[in-house]
């Protein structure tokens, strides 16, 4: 369907394909499978290859050595910068041979369907994320929109994993992580509101070339909101330091105390990939996606320059988890009051004020194309300015006064008389 | 073919579904998930409306009753937790002390 | 459109939302809520909305469902039986709405429905939607982020715990 708000640009290319080698299209059933299974196969190995990285990066930091045995390293007494490549797929398979245990008093149904909730919700975000020009499994004309209101499912399904485990620390664990993630949501999208306008699209291939044609990533303009992003990203996946829900000394293990097995083990993989997914999402809205800088975007995308800008998307989308993994090991554990406080004082109306900052540059982009100029260089670098001036500004009022022994919490944008 | 007639009775079955609730449950937050089924029904009746007449009065209604209906979710949850905390008990059977 | 994908997805709408109202565990009840609102929303798609369909998607099955569900977790009584009302109720109430279900329905097979004509799949663009909102339907659009604050303000004030001192009044 041609004029339909979904395209397949993936589909239309492998029918491409399927055309040139064997002469007719694939059947649609069976495209889908295939997209699907690619999806998945992705987000499967790309899993394995974070874990991997996580547990050295965090070795480093540590000044330890991190799985040195398992994989490249087995036979040469451990090996510094390969070791440990097989070890998740180690783990994997142990998880695979453990019985699944269902507690005699929960609720079988929620039980079993929260982790299946939680991945699938994962993949199926993932679903419109372009990797380069002709690789997005769909282009809808909503793109960002339907992330976002596919990504609001996850608290869904932490609260049946914590109401159906029948154990107060799960329910605990639940519900302490749903206040998190539904009270991160909010700046997380009115983070992502400024590029929205900035772009005058929805569509997250139209977002990548607006940013190819302004010929400035929106993270410039935008830069309070990138912060905004990213940080709200960090606890949506509650990541630490947002890992309250998951805080192995307070609460067991949260709403996983009761999962064994391969549900455990989706838990852990809808994780890394929603992490995967905030990193791919900041990357396409913030950092150009798949346009490769000072080259033209050509009409007919060849596979050459596919593969080139999914490289380029990946390198992004790397760096960015591996700044989360930085980070992680970086910060203490934020306390829940301090987490509201950060959430809904702080971020929310900074998040307002880049939302004036964009609409400011959207401005300044209609009256360029009226003037018939690129942009209007000046004015956008001044809000750019603006923009990063905000953000010191806000990382000063973290700044330690006098009796306040702890560095995450801001001093409040209000007066208020309570004593922090 | 599916005509406008399948969508609004989908819409009609639903709303009626969700009276049933209203009308027979005896919990108070049931009753309000069954009104929420009465307000998509509405809903449905709406942009299906705006599909087969192109005029945009539909789904700007539809994005409307959305939100009002997120408004009455939550003062209707805030009205039953403050009678919860009043009365230790939300059957609706019980909640008659005004009527004597 | 296929009839087949049409019936399929008012399966999903109308099985589950039979759960809700004859349902005696009411966490099962407020997932299969969760299950009809994301039928709905596969509704929206269909009839060319998508933007409504997302609407849907975060608002009825991310917010109001999780508000619902809070509801019934902070006020469930293990100790008390789910009591269900009276076979009188529950025939008279199903005939009442099976009595409007008809009308309503014999209602709208007699009415000529045909002459209209179904409009693009593309459906209308997202930018008339917001445009409408700030030009045709202004007034509307005011109203309800005037309703949605005094919602915000009104919950915390009936919902919040009272503070007075006991023996005051």
């Amino acid at each position: 369907m041609k004029d339909s708000w979904v395209h397949n640009p993936a589909g239309e290319y492998l029918n491409h394909l399927s055309r040139q080698a064997i002469g007719q299209e694939i059947p649609v059933l069976l495209l889908m499978v295939i997209m699907l299974v690619i999806v998945l196969v992705f987000l499967a190995v790309s899993a394995l290859f974070l874990i991997w990285l996580e547990r050295k990066v965090s070795a480093r930091i540590q000044n330890r050595m991190g799985p040195m045995l398992t994989g490249p390293g087995a036979f040469k007494n451990g090996s510094m910068w390969t070791g440990g490549l097989l070890q998740t797929a180690a783990d994997a398979i142990k998880l695979l041979l453990k019985e699944l245990i269902i507690p005699d008093r929960a609720d079988p149904v929620p039980f079993i369907m929260a982790p299946v909730l939680i991945f699938g919700v994962s993949v199926s975000a993932f679903l419109v994320i372009p990797f380069a020009p002709a690789l997005s499994v769909a282009d809808l004309n909503i793109g960002i929109l339907y992330v976002i209101s596919v990504s609001s499912l996850t608290v869904l399904s932490i609260i049946m994993a914590g109401w159906s485990s029948n154990n107060k620390y799960s329910l605990l664990g639940g519900l302490r992580s749903a206040a998190q993630m539904l009270s991160y949501e909010i700046p997380l999208m009115f983070a992502l509101l400024g590029p929205i306008l900035m772009a005058g699209t929805l569509s997250m291939q139209g977002i990548v070339t607006a940013q190819h044609e302004l010929g400035l990533w929106f993270i410039v303009p935008s830069f309070l909101g990138a912060v905004i992003y990213y940080v709200a990203a960090i606890a949506e996946v509650n990541r630490p330091p947002f890992d309250i829900p998951e805080a192995e000394s307070e609460l067991v293990a949260g709403y996983v105390s009761e999962y064994s097995g391969m549900m455990f083990a989706m838990f852990f993989l809808a994780e890394f990939s929603n992490m995967m997914l905030v990193s791919a999402i900041a990357a396409t809205v913030f950092l150009g996606g798949w346009a490769v800088p000072f080259m033209e975007i050509p009409e007919d995308p060849t596979l050459l320059y596919s593969l080139l800008g999914a490289v380029v998307f990946f390198i992004k989308m790397y760096f960015l988890i591996l700044v989360m993994m930085w980070i992680r090991w970086t910060f203490p554990r934020v306390r829940p009051d301090h987490l509201m406080n950060l959430g809904w004082k702080f971020m929310l109306p900074l998040a307002f004020v880049n939302l004036l900052i964009c609409s400011g540059v959207a401005i300044l982009q209609a009256e360029a194309e009226r003037a018939e100029k690129v942009l209007h260089w000046g004015p956008v670098l001044g809000l750019s300015f603006v923009s990063l001036a905000i953000v010191f500004w806000a990382l000063s009022r973290f700044r330690e006064k006098e009796g306040q022994h702890y560095a995450l919490v801001p001093r409040p944008l209000a007066v208020s008389e309570e004593d922090q | 073919m599916i005509g406008l007639f399948h969508f609004l009775g989908l819409a009609s079955v639903l709303f009626c579904i969700g009276l049933y609730g209203v009308l027979t449950r005896r919990n108070a937050v049931a009753v309000l998930m069954s009104l929420e089924l009465m307000f998509n029904a509405v809903n449905i009746n709406l942009v299906a409306f705006s599909h087969y007449r192109p005029e945009i009065t539909g789904l700007a209604f539809s994005l409307f009753v959305i939100a009002v209906a997120a408004c009455e979710a939550t003062v209707g949850v805030a009205l039953v937790l403050s009678v919860y905390r009043n009365q230790k008990d939300i059957d609706l059977e019980h909640t008659n002390t005004l009527r004597w | 459109m296929s009839p087949l994908l049409f019936y399929f997805v008012a399966g999903i709408i109308i099985i589950p939302a039979l759960a809700v109202v004859l349902s005696e565990n009411l966490f099962h009840a407020g997932l299969s809520m969760i299950v009809s609102f994301l039928g709905i929303a596969a509704i929206y798609a269909m009839l060319s909305a998508p933007f409504v369909a997302a609407m849907q998607v975060l608002v009825y099955a991310g917010a109001i469902a999780v508000i619902l569900l809070f509801a019934f977790m902070l006020t469930h009584d293990i100790m008390r039986p789910q009591q269900e009302t009276t076979r009188l109720q529950q025939s008279a109430s199903a005939a009442a709405c099976l009595v409007l279900g008809g009308f309503m329905l014999r209602v709208m097979a007699g009415s000529g429905w045909e002459t209209l004509e179904r409009q693009a799949a593309e459906g209308i663009p997202v930018g008339k939607l917001g445009e409408s909102f700030l030009t045709s339907h202004l007034v509307p659009f005011e109203l309800v982020s005037l309703l949605l604050l005094m919602t915000l303000v009104g919950a915390i004030v009936i919902a919040r715990k009272e503070e007075r001192i006991r023996g005051d009044e």
